[in-house]
C-alpha cells in the first residue's frame, strides 16, 4: 500500500529568546495511506508539538532533520511545477474563522482567488464550482454574497473548508478547526470533514487538543507530548483502552458526563527528567531509568504504537 | 489555543458606519476642505481672475466697509474690489481667488506623489522584511535625516522659473519618508492577520497579496498620510515663496504674502495686503488638520477590530 | 415574562432550612441599541447555595455572562438592568450605589472572569497582587507577617507553594495564574464566587487540576460558586445543579445528573446531543 503523506523522522529544533533550544519535533513517524481517506488526529496539548508539524507537513517551516515525502517524492526536491502541485493538492483550514477573511471583501473572495491562481476552471463555470461546494458544506450559495461580519464563527470555518474543497485536495490539514467556535456550532463543521472524507475521498490530519471532537470524527489518533508521538492507533481504541501512561492520564482526565474522575489527581511531578528522556518522565506512575536516560522508540503494541519502555505489550513482540 | 467563542449576535456590529459618537474633526475638516475646494474650483474655472495682476486697478484702496484715510494714501474703495487693492494694484479678491487653487495644487500633487512613493517603499519594506527591509530602511532614514527646507531653499534659489507641478514634485522628493515610515508599520501588522496566510495557501503571489489584500485595508492610513503630506507642503511652499524664493508669475497664496512682504504692508499698515491670504492659510490648515484627525480616528485600531 | 416555559424545570425545592449565597429573582438586562432597545435578560430566577456550584450553559449570546456581569454591576454601556433583585447576606446588590457596590465586590461577591489569567498585573508578584483586594487601611493595620501568611494560607488552599507570591505573572504556568485567580477571589471570603469559563484555555490535565482546585475552595469554605461554561463533562464533574439557557431565559434547571443526562426541554435535549463528547456518538466510516 503506497502512502500519500510519509513522515520519517521528522526533527525540528529552533533557539528560544532566551538562547536555550526548543526541541519542537523529536523524530516523528506519521504515515498516511493512499487509501481509504482517513481521518487522523494529531493531539496534544500545546508545546506538544502538533502545530510544528503541521505546519511543516504544509511546507511552511523547514524541518532540521527527517524528510516528509508526499506520494513517494521527498518535498525538499520538488521543483517549482511540482511544488505548486503540492500547494494545491495539500490544502489547510486555521483556528481563526475571523481573522480568515479579509473584511474589505464578501466572502467569496478567498474561494475566488483560489480558482483562479491555480486555473482550476474558466472563468465562466466559477459561479458553479463555488455554489457546489458552498452546498456540500451545507451552506446556502447566497451566503457567498455576505461580507464576514453578517456570518457566525461556524459558517465561516465551514466556508474556509469549502475553498479548500474548491481544489479538489488529496489531503487538508485542519489545525483546530473548531476551538475559536461555539461548542454547539462544532459538529456541523466536523460533519462536513466527516463528508468530504466519505463523499470525496479527502483525508484529514486533524490537530486539536480537544479529544471529544476527535473521539467524533477520526479513524486513527497520534498523540503527541513534548515534540514527540507517543501513541498512535485506532482512534476508539486509543481513547477507550489507552496503554500510553500519559494517554491514560489524559483520558481519564477529559471531563465526561458518564463518569467522574477517579479520585485526586496531584498537582506536581516527584521526578526532574531531561531534554533527552521521555516527556512524561517527571510525573508517570511506572517510570523506569531507562525512561529518563532516552526516548522510548515508537513500536507496535497489538493494534497500534506506544513509545514506552514500560509498555507490557510491545517489550513481549519486541522479545518474540 | 483558546476556545473563547465569540459568536454573540450583541458584541458583532457592521463596520462603523453607526458610530454614536460623532467624529467632530472629521465633519469641521470635510466641511472646511470642501468649502476651499468649491472656492478654488470657482477661481479656477468660472472667476475672471484678471485682477490679480499688477496694475489691474488704483493701488491703496481700502477693503469695501474700511473709511478711506487719504492722507497716509489709502483710497476709497470703489465698490468693485471688495477686500480693497494692495500697493500694485492687484485686487485682493482676486489674488484670493487665483492664489488658493495654486497652493492646493502643488499640495495635492506633491502629496500624491509623495504618497505613491511611499506606497511603494512602505509595502516593499513591509511585506517581504529581511534585508530588502533594511536596505530601503537605509534610504528612508537618510532622506529624513536631510533637512529638507534647507535643501529645498537651494534648489529654488537656482530654479528661479518653476512651474506649479516642478514644484510639486520637487517637495514630493522629500514629502515621502515620513509616510513611507507610517505604511511599512501598517503593512508590518497587516501582513500577520491570518487573511494573508490564506490568500498565500490559495496561490496568490506575493505582489498580488500586497495589492489585493493588504492595500484595500491601508486606505483609511494612506488618507491620514496623503492629508499630513499636503499640509506639509503646502507650508513649505509657502514658507519658500515668502522667503521670496520659488518665485513664479503666477500668483499664489505664498506670493502674495511675499508681496507684501516686500511693499511692508505690516509697517505701512496695509493690512488688507498681508490679511486675506494669512487668514485664507490658517483655513487651509486647520481644514487639513482636522480631516487628519478625523480620519486617523477613523483609521483607529480600535475600530479596525469591531470589522 | 420570568416563567420557564417548562412548568416541571422550576427551581430546585431544597431544604427550607438553607439560606441561598446568591437569590437571584426576575433578572432583567437590556441594552439600549441604535436600533432600539433588545432584551438580553428577560428575567431569570435562580439561587446558588453555600458550598454548591450551580452551573449555566448555554450558547453564545444566550445572556450567561450577561447575567453574570449585571450581578456585579458590570455592565458596559449601552446594556443596563432593567429589573429584579440579586441577594447576598441579605442586601439587593443589583440596589447598591456604585460606592457601596465597589465595596461588596470581592467581599461579597468575587469574580474570576474570563481570560482572568491573562488580566493579572504582568509588572506586579503575585503576592502584593493578592493583597490588592484589601483597602489601603486594611493593608496598613496588618503587619507584614501578618500579610505574607495570609497570602501563602490562601495560596495553599489552591495548593501553590508559598514562593509563588514572590513570582511576577508570566513566571507562571497557565494553570497556577487560573488558580492565582481563584485564590484571589477567595481572599476576602466572599459568600459567592463567580467563574466564568475558568478553564477554556487549558490543557485536558491542567484543567482537572484548575477543576479540582475550585472544588476544593468550594467545599473548604462552603462559598457558593456560580459556574458558566460551556463544556457539559465539566458541569458533570463540578456543578450541582445546572441551568440551561436560552436566548435570555432559563429553559431548564435542576440536579446536574437530571440535566444533562435526561433534559427534559427540547431545548436542552438538543444542546445536549449536540455537544460532542467522549464516548458518544461516533461517526463511524
Amino acid at each position: 500500500m503506497t502512502a500519500l503523506l510519509e513522515v520519517h523522522g521528522a526533527d525540528k529544533r529552533y533557539a528560544a529568546p532566551d538562547g536555550s533550544v526548543v526541541h519542537a519535533l523529536r523524530s516523528v513517524d506519521l504515515s498516511i495511506p493512499d487509501a481509504p481517506p482517513t481521518i487522523v488526529t494529531v493531539a496534544g496539548e500545546s508545546g506538544s508539538g502538533k502545530t510544528t508539524l503541521a505546519q511543516a507537513i504544509l511546507g511552511l517551516v523547514p524541518l532540521s532533520g527527517g524528510s516528509i515525502t508526499y506520494r513517494g517524492r521527498e518535498l525538499s526536491t520538488l521543483d517549482a511545477a511540482s511544488r505548486r502541485k503540492y500547494r494545491r493538492e495539500v490544502q489547510a483550514v486555521f483556528q481563526d474563522p475571523y481573522g480568515a477573511f479579509n473584511p474589505f471583501y464578501k466572502v467569496r473572495h478567498p474561494l475566488e482567488l483560489s480558482l483562479r491562481n491555480f486555473r482550476v476552471a474558466p472563468r465562466a463555470e466559477h459561479a458553479a464550482l463555488m455554489a457546489d461546494a458552498v452546498k456540500l458544506v451545507g451552506l446556502d450559495p447566497a451566503v457567498l454574497d455576505k461580507h464576514p461580519h453578517q456570518l457566525s464563527g461556524g459558517q465561516r470555518q465551514r466556508l474556509m473548508f469549502a475553498r479548500a474543497y474548491l481544489l479538489r485536495p488529496r489531503l487538508v490539514v485542519a489545525d483546530e478547526p473548531v476551538s475559536m467556535v461555539d461548542a454547539s456550532l462544532r459538529r456541523s463543521i466536523l460533519d462536513v470533514m466527516r463528508r468530504m472524507r466519505d463523499e470525496e475521498g479527502i483525508s484529514f490530519i486533524y490537530i486539536t487538543h480537544d479529544l471529544a471532537t476527535a473521539y467524533e470524527v477520526s479513524d486513527r489518533l497520534l498523540l503527541m507530548l513534548k515534540g514527540a508521538v507517543v501513541e498512535d492507533g485506532p482512534t476508539a481504541s486509543v481513547v477507550e483502552r489507552p496503554q500510553h501512561p500519559y494517554a491514560r492520564l489524559l483520558m481519564e482526565s477529559v471531563p465526561s458526563v458518564e463518569r467522574r474522575w477517579p479520585g485526586r489527581i496531584e498537582v506536581t511531578g516527584a521526578r526532574v527528567g531531561t531534554p533527552e528522556g521521555c516527556g512524561f518522565y517527571h510525573r508517570c506512575p511506572v517510570a523506569l531509568d531507562a525512561c529518563r536516560a532516552t526516548m522510548p522508540p515508537l513500536e507496535k503494541s497489538g493494534d497500534r504504537r506506544v513509545a514506552c519502555y514500560a509498555d507490557e505489550q510491545s517489550r513481549q513482540e519486541g522479545a518474540a | 489555543m483558546t476556545n473563547t467563542s465569540t459568536d454573540s449576535t450583541l458584541t458583532q456590529r457592521a463596520p462603523s458606519r453607526v458610530r454614536r459618537n460623532r467624529n467632530w474633526p472629521l465633519i469641521v475638516g470635510a466641511v472646511l476642505v470642501a468649502g476651499l475646494v468649491l472656492f478654488s474650483l470657482y477661481g479656477a474655472f468660472i472667476a475672471n481672475t484678471k485682477g490679480a495682476y499688477v496694475g489691474s486697478a488704483r493701488p491703496f484702496m481700502v477693503p469695501a466697509w474700511v473709511a478711506a484715510n487719504p492722507a497716509v494714501g489709502f483710497f476709497a474703495n470703489d465698490g468693485k474690489h471688495f477686500l480693497g487693492t494692495d500697493g500694485q494694484g492687484r485686487d485682493m479678491v482676486a489674488v484670493l481667488l487665483a492664489g488658493t487653487p495654486r497652493s492646493l495644487v502643488v499640495g495635492a500633487f506633491g502629496a500624491l506623489v509623495g504618497i505613491f512613493i511611499g506606497l511603494a517603499f512602505g509595502l516593499t519594506a513591509g511585506y517581504f522584511g529581511g534585508w530588502v527591509d533594511n536596505v530601503l530602511g537605509i534610504a528612508n532614514d537618510v532622506m529624513l535625516s536631510i533637512p529638507g527646507l534647507a535643501v529645498l531653499v537651494v534648489i529654488s534659489s537656482y530654479l528661479t522659473q518653476l512651474d506649479l507641478l516642478q514644484l510639486g514634485a520637487i517637495m514630493a522628493l522629500f514629502a515621502w519618508p515620513g509616510p513611507a515610515r507610517m505604511i511599512r508599520a501598517q503593512v508590518l501588522t497587516l501582513r500577520e492577520r491570518p487573511y494573508v496566510d490564506v490568500a498565500r495557501l490559495s496561490g496568490s503571489s506575493a505582489t498580488r497579496i500586497m495589492w489585493t489584500e493588504i492595500l484595500p485595508n491601508m486606505v483609511p492610513f494612506v488618507a491620514v498620510a496623503f492629508t499630513q503630506s499636503m499640509s506639509g507642503i503646502i507650508l513649505a511652499v509657502t514658507g519658500l515663496e515668502a522667503l521670496g524664493l520659488a518665485q513664479s508669475r503666477l500668483p499664489s497664496l505664498g506670493s502674495a504674502i511675499s508681496n507684501a512682504l516686500e511693499g511692508s504692508a505690516l509697517f505701512r499698515g496695509i493690512w488688507w495686503w498681508w490679511a486675506p491670504p494669512v487668514v485664507l492659510l490658517v483655513l487651509v490648515f486647520i481644514g487639513l488638520f482636522a480631516l487628519t484627525i478625523g480620519l486617523d480616528r477613523y483609521a483607529d485600531p480600535r475600530l479596525k477590530d469591531a470589522r | 415574562m420570568s416563567a420557564p416555559t417548562n412548568p416541571a424545570s422550576t427551581r430546585v425545592r431544597t431544604p427550607s432550612a438553607r439560606v441561598p449565597a446568591l437569590d437571584v429573582t426576575g433578572l432583567r438586562v437590556v441594552y439600549d441599541l441604535p436600533s432600539g432597545p433588545v432584551e438580553a435578560v428577560k428575567g431569570i430566577d435562580f439561587a446558588v447555595y453555600p458550598g454548591e456550584i450551580l452551573g449555566f450553559v448555554g450558547e453564545s449570546g444566550c445572556g450567561k455572562t450577561t447575567s453574570a456581569m449585571a450581578i456585579l454591576g458590570l455592565l458596559s454601556h449601552p446594556g443596563r438592568v432593567a429589573g429584579g433583585r440579586a441577594i447576598v447576606n441579605g442586601v439587593d446588590l443589583l440596589s447598591l450605589s456604585t460606592t457601596e457596590l465597589r465595596r461588596a465586590r470581592w467581599r461579597s461577591v468575587a469574580l474570576i472572569p474570563q481570560g482572568a489569567m491573562n488580566s493579572l498585573n504582568p509588572t506586579m508578584k503575585i503576592g502584593r497582587q493578592l493583597l490588592e483586594v484589601f483597602s489601603s487601611d486594611a493593608l496598613r493595620r496588618m503587619s507584614k507577617a501578618e500579610s505574607d501568611a495570609l497570602v501563602e494560607s490562601r495560596l495553599d488552599t489552591v495548593s501553590l507553594p508559598p514562593h509563588v507570591k514572590g513570582l511576577y505573572p508570566h513566571e507562571l504556568s497557565g494553570g497556577m495564574k487560573q488558580r492565582v485567580c481563584i485564590a484571589m477571589a477567595s481572599m476576602l471570603d466572599p459568600q459567592v464566587i463567580i467563574a466564568d469559563e475558568p478553564t477554556s484555555a487549558l490543557d485536558v490535565v491542567v484543567q482537572r487540576v484548575v477543576a479540582q482546585t475550585l472544588l476544593e475552595v468550594c467545599e473548604r469554605t462552603k462559598v457558593g460558586v456560580l459556574l458558566i461554561g460551556h463544556d457539559l463533562g465539566l458541569m458533570a464533574q463540578l456543578a450541582n445543579n445546572v441551568a440551561v439557557m436560552k436566548d435570555g431565559e432559563i429553559v431548564e434547571l435542576g440536579a446536574t445528573d437530571q440535566v444533562l443526562r435526561r433534559p427534559t426541554h427540547p431545548y436542552s435535549q438538543h444542546l445536549i446531543s449536540s455537544i460532542p463528547q467522549v464516548g458518544g456518538h461516533r461517526s463511524e466510516q
